[in-house]
């Protein structure tokens, strides 16, 4: 530091104090802010002439920043999407929004896409009953207590449970339809096979989400897995797995949803206690 | 870490790699002056306290930014200052400092002539003759670095009145020098 251009001479301390009061003439204190500038040992002398109090108190909100964690990738990209501070702390907490599971739905999706590219009513069977089971799934692992690390707080965090059910289910399906859909929609056959197996998929996430306050995530959305893969293995076997999907299946499935998706509105207060079966 | 060991530019660049503790050093060494200087700008202490926060918490983001060739002190300064301004254009009706405020008091006592023979005698003294609102604005331009749109932020009056005001001053004071 010697090499350094410190200055030969030193503010004297009834000079620093009137700086410290803001006695001194605009250009004495000048003067002095220009030598402070430069002179590290007059800016000891100076700071011990003055109470720390403020200066503490504004280091407590900077190491709460830096201390902070900075936002996940997908909660920056919600947050410009417009959506709250909290509404995408949320969202990016669902298991079902981590890159695991994406990666997961992404694997499970495409390896039944083309496997009904290629070997026909086999691996549409396999699409038809893995597409409307993923939502199903993620759902379920969303509210399960044991999938996710934000539960403990969910369960005691005062915030509209309706509010939260629809903000995370609309994460689930946010992050494993346009997947699905996308590969429903290259595949061989009519277009509306791509996309019919939603209306199954809707029912069956409002389906566990109407019986989780009762039985758990878990157990319900086991029960739809097990009588949907029984469905379309059935109708495959009649030769035509795109059967469950037919117009009169539609109708039934619509009705099942609209069904399920007013009592779970009517009794949504009771979704206070969503996941603690599980 | 024998961070008092450290210059202020060593600290800076341990802040680019997240070192918190060179952000500490380096808060505890120029976090008072930059406190006073900026009081000395504006009379409002929770203003005062915000823009010191803003300052270190853009030192800690932008650390990685600083380029070693300026010094330190002056770098800090320059953000706590323009900080202040864009602070202060969010709201009205704030008290400027008593820096800023065009006193017309002339007393200058006999420590404070010493202070001005040592430091540049002719331009303090000539800068003591020259009528206060030019004095002001040639400290805001020439000792703070601001370019006379953000001294016309930090004071409130219009560009071109900081303009005319530095013009005036440069010719006092060439005419005080001559």
């Amino acid at each position: 530091m010697s090499w350094q251009s410190t200055p030969t001479w030193h503010l004297d301390e009834a000079t620093l104090r009137a700086y410290v009061d803001g006695r001194p003439l605009t250009i004495v204190g000048a003067s002095v802010e220009s030598h402070l500038v430069d002179c590290p040992e007059c800016r000891v002398r100076l700071g011990e002439l003055m109470s720390h109090e403020s200066v503490d108190q504004a280091w407590s909100a900077i190491r709460a920043h830096v201390e902070a964690p900075r936002p996940s990738v997908a909660e920056r990209v919600l947050r410009w999407c417009g959506i709250s501070a909290d509404s995408a702390r949320l969202l990016a907490a669902v298991p079902a929004f981590r890159g695991a599971w994406l990666l997961g739905v992404l694997v499970v999706t495409v390896f039944a896409g083309v496997a009904a590219l290629f070997s026909g009513d086999t691996g549409l069977t396999l699409f038809l009953m893995v597409a409307p089971l993923i939502p199903v799934a993620g759902v379920a692992a969303s509210f399960g207590g044991d999938a996710d690390p934000a539960h403990e707080l969910v369960t005691v965090t005062p915030y509209s449970s309706l509010r939260l059910l629809l903000v995370r289910t609309l994460g689930v399906l946010l992050s494993s339809l346009p997947v699905t859909v996308l590969v429903g929609v290259i595949l061989p056959g009519p277009i509306w096979l791509g996309i019919a197996w939603l209306t199954p998929a809707l029912a069956g996430v409002t389906l566990v989400l109407l019986l989780a306050p009762i039985l758990g995530t878990s157990v319900p959305a086991a029960a739809i897995g097990a009588c949907w893969s029984l469905a379309v293995v059935s109708a495959a076997r009649m030769h035509d797995p795109a059967a469950v999907v037919e117009p009169a299946m539609q109708l039934v499935l619509a009705g099942v949803l609209v069904v399920a998706g007013t009592a779970l509105v009517l009794r949504y207060p009771s979704l206070d206690h969503l996941g603690s079966h599980s | 870490m024998a961070t008092r060991e450290l210059t202020d530019a060593d600290l800076i660049h341990a802040m680019a790699g997240r070192d918190e503790g060179a952000l500490r050093e380096l808060y505890d060494r120029h976090a008072l002056w930059i406190s006073a200087r900026l009081a000395r700008r504006c009379a409002d202490p929770d203003a005062v306290s915000d823009v010191l926060q803003d300052t270190f918490i853009a030192a800690w983001d932008g650390a990685s930014r600083f380029r070693g060739d300026g010094e330190v002190p002056a770098w800090l300064w320059g953000i706590a200052i323009r900080r202040l301004i864009s602070r202060l254009r969010k709201r009205t009706g704030f008290r400027l400092g008593p820096a800023l405020v065009e006193s017309d008091a002339q007393d200058i006592s006999a420590e404070e002539r010493v202070l001005l023979r040592l430091e540049n005698v002719d331009v303090g003294t000539a800068m003591a003759r020259i009528s206060p609102e030019l004095r002001v604005v040639l400290q805001l331009t020439v000792l703070d670095g601001l370019n006379t749109r953000e001294a016309a932020q930090l004071l409130g009056i219009p560009r071109g009145t900081v303009k005319s005001r530095l013009q005036r001053a440069r010719v006092m004071m060439r005419e005080e020098l001559a």
